[in-house]
């Protein structure tokens, strides 16, 4: 555990060092999206069941957390392609797991962070919102997921332009066709099933429903952190074979 | 303490590690040389586990690199030929991070980072980021790190490289100091100079084997402890005597000006492979030597 709050430590240092940069890349996209979809868009949408912006803020509020647990992934690859402070890790008597958990965590820090600015903007738009236990809960499960996906794709990228582009392929579309802007039920049948599969959709039907009061489905939430484990299994995976 | 039998490492086609066989011993400082590419870099990366062997065995302080890892990197501490620090961290927050990783905690921690920090000239620098520091200090600063949790082997993957004459002169003596502290020390190097005022043991390492083992002295004398550099039909040519007598006799036969001066490591490189570990270096000298050697060799000879 101590050598888990060592990578723990290292990475709270920077984010501590960077802690205004990352606020202002925490700020700016969910309140360009807020004011662009939610202010502009109020009260258009078709068939919702709450205010537009109601219906937003719990999807920012996942995807933010989504993005920015996944930005770890972006200080792994640095670590390794640029500071080399990798092989300084894989010297050290630690063990994979530990490496794993201390930066999933690591990663999953910065997501909640980034989540807790979007509920903080939520209040300044005075939008209808509740925090609850469940809220948290679901904020730190959609970071964990997220957090660890980010290990497996940094250990799988060859060179930090490489992590750009499955970030392109991955995190874009979940964040645009998941629920996160607009209901699902306005896509076809086929389309709507695999999107469902997709990790940020439970992640955003769980904040949503944390934030409007209604039950969690726990259904998702279980698919959720299923997810997030096979996601830590590939981590441990793919670190193992990143000695070479 | 360092066991290497019959190691081989292969990159797809490229075979880096031949078959190596060695036997480095304890408090001792045994340097790798070789020029770049010839495998220096991989055999240290084997010893500490960053990379696996493709065959053969190896162990260090008797621990085996692939089925007790964890009990090579208990042993060791490595100075990584790139100056791997992060950016955002003092030089006293990296040593603490490198502690708490390797177990450490509490005072234990603290007073060994102000000893490491002290031993490294580096204690009025503690609290400033590490990309403030010139290469030097992050090269003592690397050394430091790689002994803060006291362990008993010591690897060193091109400790000088790209420092000024001044601060490799400096890490020299933290070399030197951790030999004395009892520490085993390999280092790799592709600097003649270097290899030989640190080295205890040389083992000169080309395309993946073993080609030369023995003191810096021991190796030299084998070599031949005189050399005369005189120009050839296809450039500078090089001749080794046992003594200076005898190469002021090879000397006085020549037609063409040569310089006569004592062996040294990359002589004995040149004569075992017929190429110099620093080619482009050596040329420079050369073109030095013609320069400035031709009187000297002459008034010798006079």
């Amino acid at each position: 555990m101590q050598a888990v709050m060592a990578i723990l430590l290292r990475e709270n240092i920077i984010l501590k060092r960077k802690f205004w940069k990352y606020l202002a890349s925490w700020v700016v996209s969910p309140l360009l999206y807020f004011v662009a979809f939610g202010w502009a868009g109020r009260g258009r949408m078709v068939g919702a069941e709450v205010d537009y912006a109601a219906f937003l803020l719990p999807g920012l509020v996942a995807m933010s957390a989504m993005t920015h647990s996944f930005g770890i992934s972006t200080e792994i690859n640095i670590s390794r392609f640029y500071w080399k402070t990798f092989d300084e890790i894989r010297t050290a008597p630690i063990s994979d797991w530990v490496y794993v958990v201390g930066e999933t965590m690591s990663g999953a820090v910065r997501g909640i962070l980034a989540a807790c600015v979007v509920v903080l903007l939520g209040l300044i738009f005075r939008v209808n919102f509740a925090f609850t236990p469940s809220l948290l809960f679901a904020v730190v499960l959609t970071a964990l997921v997220f957090s660890a996906l980010a290990i497996s794709t940094a250990m799988l990228a060859k060179t930090h332009a490489d992590q750009g582009m499955i970030s392109s392929f991955i995190i874009t579309p979940m964040a645009f066709l998941c629920g996160t802007f607009f209901p699902l039920g306005a896509y076809p049948d086929w389309l709507r099933g695999v999107i469902q599969c997709l990790p940020l959709s439970p992640a955003a039907n769980l904040v949503r429903a944390a934030a409007h009061h209604q039950p969690l489905p726990w259904l998702q939430a279980l698919y959720l952190a299923a997810i997030g484990l096979v996601f830590l299994g590939a981590a441990m995976a793919v670190v193992r074979r990143a000695k070479d | 303490m360092i066991v290497l039998d019959n190691l081989v490492k292969r990159f797809g086609a490229i075979t880096a590690v031949d078959h190596l066989s060695l036997h480095l011993e304890k408090g001792k400082i045994h340097g790798l040389l070789g020029p770049n590419g010839a495998g220096k870099t991989t055999l240290v990366r084997m010893m500490s586990t960053l990379t696996r062997p493709t065959a053969g065995k190896a162990s260090v302080a008797g621990c085996d690199v692939e089925r007790d890892a964890m009990g090579v990197k208990r042993s060791i501490g490595v100075v990584h030929q790139t100056l791997n620090f992060d950016p955002e961290l003092t030089a006293e927050e990296a040593l603490v991070v490198h502690g708490r990783l390797h177990g450490m905690k509490g005072g234990h921690l603290d007073q060994r980072v102000h000893e490491m920090l002290t031993f490294a000239g580096l204690e009025k620098e503690a609290k400033r980021l590490v990309p403030n520091f010139s290469g030097g200090m992050k090269r003592r600063l690397s050394i430091a790190r790689a002994m803060l949790h006291e362990p008993e082997v010591i690897l060193l993957d091109e400790p000088s490289v790209g420092l000024d004459a001044h601060a490799r002169r400096n890490v020299w003596d933290l070399v030197r100091n951790l030999r004395d502290a009892g520490r085993t020390l390999v280092l790799t190097t592709h600097y003649m100079e270097e290899a030989q005022a640190l080295s205890d043991r040389v083992v000169i390492v080309d395309h993946g084997k073993v080609i030369g083992d023995g003191s810096p002295e021991a190796l030299i004398a084998e070599a031949g402890r005189v050399a005369v550099d005189h120009p050839g039909p296809s450039g500078t040519l090089t001749r080794f005597f046992e003594s200076r007598e005898e190469a002021a006799h090879f000397v006085a036969s020549l037609e063409e000006p040569a310089t006569v001066r004592a062996a040294n490591l990359e002589d004995v490189f040149l004569k075992i492979t017929g190429r110099h570990v620093n080619p482009k270096e050596q040329e420079g000298a050369a073109a030095n030597a013609s320069r400035h050697g031709h009187t000297a060799a002459r008034k010798h000879h006079s």
